[in-house]
Formats: C-alpha cells, structure tokens, sequence
C-alpha cells in the first residue's frame, strides 16, 4: 500500500490541527467494559441506578433459567459457569459479573451480549428508556418455580425488546 | 504482503459478461473486483462456520429473510 | 506479520518537539498486548483517582478482571486477523504503541453520489490513553488520529475504492470528523453513533 501522505505534510496539518479527540468505530464500544470511555461527568451518574439495572439483570437471568426449567447447577453446566456466580448474579444485586460470564450467559440464552452487559453493569449506560423498561420487567416479574403464561409472555417481550435495541 | 501469485481464471461468456459489468458500475478493475468477491465471499463463510446466520431486510417492510448461501 | 509503511513525525505536546512515529500496516503480536498491558492500566489509575474523589465513582469503576478484557479484545483481534475483508494499522512511538485502528475492506458506500460503491470502513480507530486530554491534563502526543486516517485513505485508494471510507465517531470526536476532516454527516445510525463517509473528492482534499 502506497502512504499517500509524506512527513511533512503531517508535520504542517498538526500544527494548526485543535485539540479534540478522534475516537471512531463501533468496536470501540468493547473497550467499554476495561473503563476505556469514561463518561465526563461520571459523578452525575447516580449508584442506586446502575444497582436497580444490576436487580433486572439478576432477575432477566432467573426468568431466562426458569423459562427452561434448568436449575442453578444446570445452568451453570451449560453456560460454563461457576453456580457461586449464578447465585450471586440472580440474589445480589451489588454482584458485578465479570464480563465472561456475561457473554457466556448471553449465549447460551440467546439474548444480545450488549445489552446484557448493560444490564449487568459490566459496560456503563445512561439511556434512560432502557432503565425504564428494565425496571418495568423486573417489576412484573414474581419469584415462583414455575413461570406463569403471563410471565412466560412479559418474559419474551422483554427479550425482544432487548434484541431491537441491539440491532 | 509484497508477494502476489498469480491465477488463471476459466469462466463462462455470461460469467465474465457479470465480471465486466460488475467492475465497471463499481469502478473496479476486474482483479479488484475478484478480491472483493473472495472478501465477502470468506467474511459470510465465517460467520456461517460460527453457527451465525446471515439475513437481508426487504427495505420497506423490514421482514428479515435468511440469505440461504454456502450450507 | 505487519510490515513498516512509513516514519511519521507526531508532536510531543509536553515538551513541544517533534517525535518519530512508525506506522504498521497489519498489527504485530505487541501492538496487540501494549493494549492490555499498556493502555488498560492508565485507564484502571484514572478509575481509581476518580474513584477517590467519591464514593459514585467506585460503585461505576466495578471490577474489572484483566482476563477477561484481555479476552474481549483477543476475540475481537482474532477474528479481525483471520479475514481477508480487514486491514489493521498501528501507530508506535518511544517504543509503545500509540494508536490502533480496524478497517472492513467489504463496505459499501451509503453517500447518495457513491451509493454502493465499495468503500473502507473504519471499525476502530483509538489512541492510547496518555495521549487523550479527556483523561490527563497533559496529553502527549498530537496527530495519530490524523495519521491513521491518512492511512485509511491510502489503503481505500490502494485498492480501488477511490479514496472512499466511513466510519462511525463518538460524540466527542464528530466535530473532527465533520469540521475539520470535512467529511459529509449521514446522521445517527442503529448503531447510536453518527456515521460519517468521505467521497473521492473529499479524500483529495484530505491529503492535500
């Protein structure tokens, strides 16, 4: 490949180039989640928002295993994951996961890994319509053995509004 | 990288036919246009091999279809 | 695996002297691990002041396992590694790596005048975490990002593509690329990010 740009001409354009960040790509959302992007004003973000999120998400996971009739241990086969976690994940709602738990998760689920590191906390959002439809979720969804129809329906919805906001 | 090899193609009349007027609508000359096949070509392959599926979206509905290649 | 395209002199806003750069076309092994062991850890300090300045901070700064970020990014390089659609570049100065970028070979143009035409998009385009003035009040060095999309333009013309490339930028970075890159703004996609392309002519501008 043929540089069609020669040192001096960088050396001139920097000059008078400002100062301003050049970040790009859509890649660059997966830097997220090591605290690449730190949001500017990242006192502003209020902590008992991202623990409700981390509740949903901990509830998303217990709806999701339910739906299957899978116990903790069986879900902890098929993901690939310690059940300490899962434990952890679906009771505590200060529980961070790390991030391969979250991706391992979201595939055997089948539910869009970004999302679901929003969810989790892994990765840091400010968009207030999806804390709004997690809390929503969360809400309407009650801790039995068995998922209910109306359960099993708000629990689809849910998924699929999950999957809109990942395409 | 600064290494080419080099590779004689047998095509069709309606093949090449698709070849040159697939480079000139898009500006490529006929080797250009054959990388970029191969590229798309491999890029599905992949995604195919990873157990993902590859759809297209009809423009104004938005109903998705698979787009049924290399199985 | 890389090879060396060029030796570029980037600006050392500290001391105000110019400094060498070498630009990689395809990322060696280092460029790869400067990443987490270089880049990540200025990040993880900044988290940790910040964290010190509140209690927020800390509940946002989590915990970060460095397996798993180093497996995150391995994947992600992995795959862009394996497929003939991607080209990869790096920037490197005082013998660390100073920007990275990722670019998609197999793009189509969505600018009206050069609707479908083949185009180079840019995946990533990043520079290490001392050189950005969101994180440190002295940033260090100017023009990698510059750099980078000099290269980008010269591997669209390299193969065909006229000089054509699109990228996606974070708000932060979409007066750059509108204003002073002079590139035409195609609106917020479903990405949540602002898509930008550059056309032939644009490209010439660019460089010249």
């Amino acid at each position: 490949m043929e540089m069609l740009i020669s040192p001096d001409w960088l050396r001139h354009k920097v000059e008078s180039d400002p100062d301003i960040d050049t970040d790009a790509g859509p890649a660059i959302y997966v830097l997220e989640s090591i605290g690449m992007f730190l949001p500017t004003e990242l006192n502003a973000i209020d902590k008992g928002k991202v623990v409700r999120l981390v509740e949903a998400f901990g509830v998303l996971v217990r709806q999701l295993r339910r739906g299957k009739q899978w116990s903790i241990d069986e879900l902890a086969f098929k993901a690939r994951v310690s059940a300490d976690d899962l434990r952890q994940i679906e009771r505590d709602p200060h529980f961070r996961p790390r991030p391969r738990v979250v991706h391992q998760l979201a595939t055997v689920f089948g539910v869009p890994e970004r999302a679901l590191m929003k969810l989790s906390g892994a990765t840091v959002t400010r968009d207030q319509a999806f804390e709004e439809e997690a809390m929503r979720f969360a809400a309407k969804s009650d801790d039995m053995s068995k998922l209910s129809r109306e359960e099993q329906r708000v629990l689809n919805q849910y998924v699929k509004y999950l999957s809109e906001e990942a395409s | 990288m600064l290494e080419k090899r080099t590779m004689t193609l047998n095509l069709s009349p309606h093949e090449m036919d698709v070849v040159e007027r697939l480079a000139d609508e898009k500006g490529l000359s006929k080797t250009a246009l054959m990388r970029q096949a191969l590229r798309l070509y491999q890029s599905i392959s992949i995604r195919l091999d990873n157990g993902e599926k590859v759809f297209v979206e009809h423009p104004t509905t938005k109903e998705k279809a698979e787009l049924m290649v290399l199985s | 695996m890389g090879e060396v395209v060029g030796v570029y002199p980037l600006k050392d806003r500290r001391t105000g002297k110019e400094v060498e750069a070498t630009l990689w076309h395809s990322l060696e092994d280092r460029h790869v691990q400067d990443f987490i062991g270089r880049w990540k850890p200025v990040f993880e300090a900044r988290l940790n002041e910040l964290s010190r300045k509140g209690p927020v901070t800390a509940e946002i700064a989590g915990e970060h396992n460095v397996q798993d970020s180093h497996w995150q990014w391995a994947q992600k390089v992995e795959q862009r590694r394996e497929g003939l659609e991607w080209a990869s570049f790096a920037v490197e100065a005082e013998g660390v790596t100073q920007g990275l970028m990722f670019a998609r070979m197999g793009a189509f143009a969505q600018e009206p005048s050069q609707r479908n035409k083949p185009i180079v998009d840019i995946d990533l385009l990043a520079t290490a975490p001392w050189n950005r003035s969101q994180l440190t009040d002295q940033p260090q060095f100017k023009g990698i990002g510059r750099l980078l999309l000099a290269a980008a333009i010269s591997l669209s013309v390299s193969e065909e593509f006229a000089g054509r490339i699109g990228l996606h930028a974070l708000p932060q970075a979409e007066t750059w690329y509108r204003d002073v890159c002079g590139m035409t703004d195609l609106g917020v996609d479903r990405t949540k990010m602002r898509y930008f392309e550059m056309t032939e002519a644009q490209a010439r501008a660019f460089i010249s």
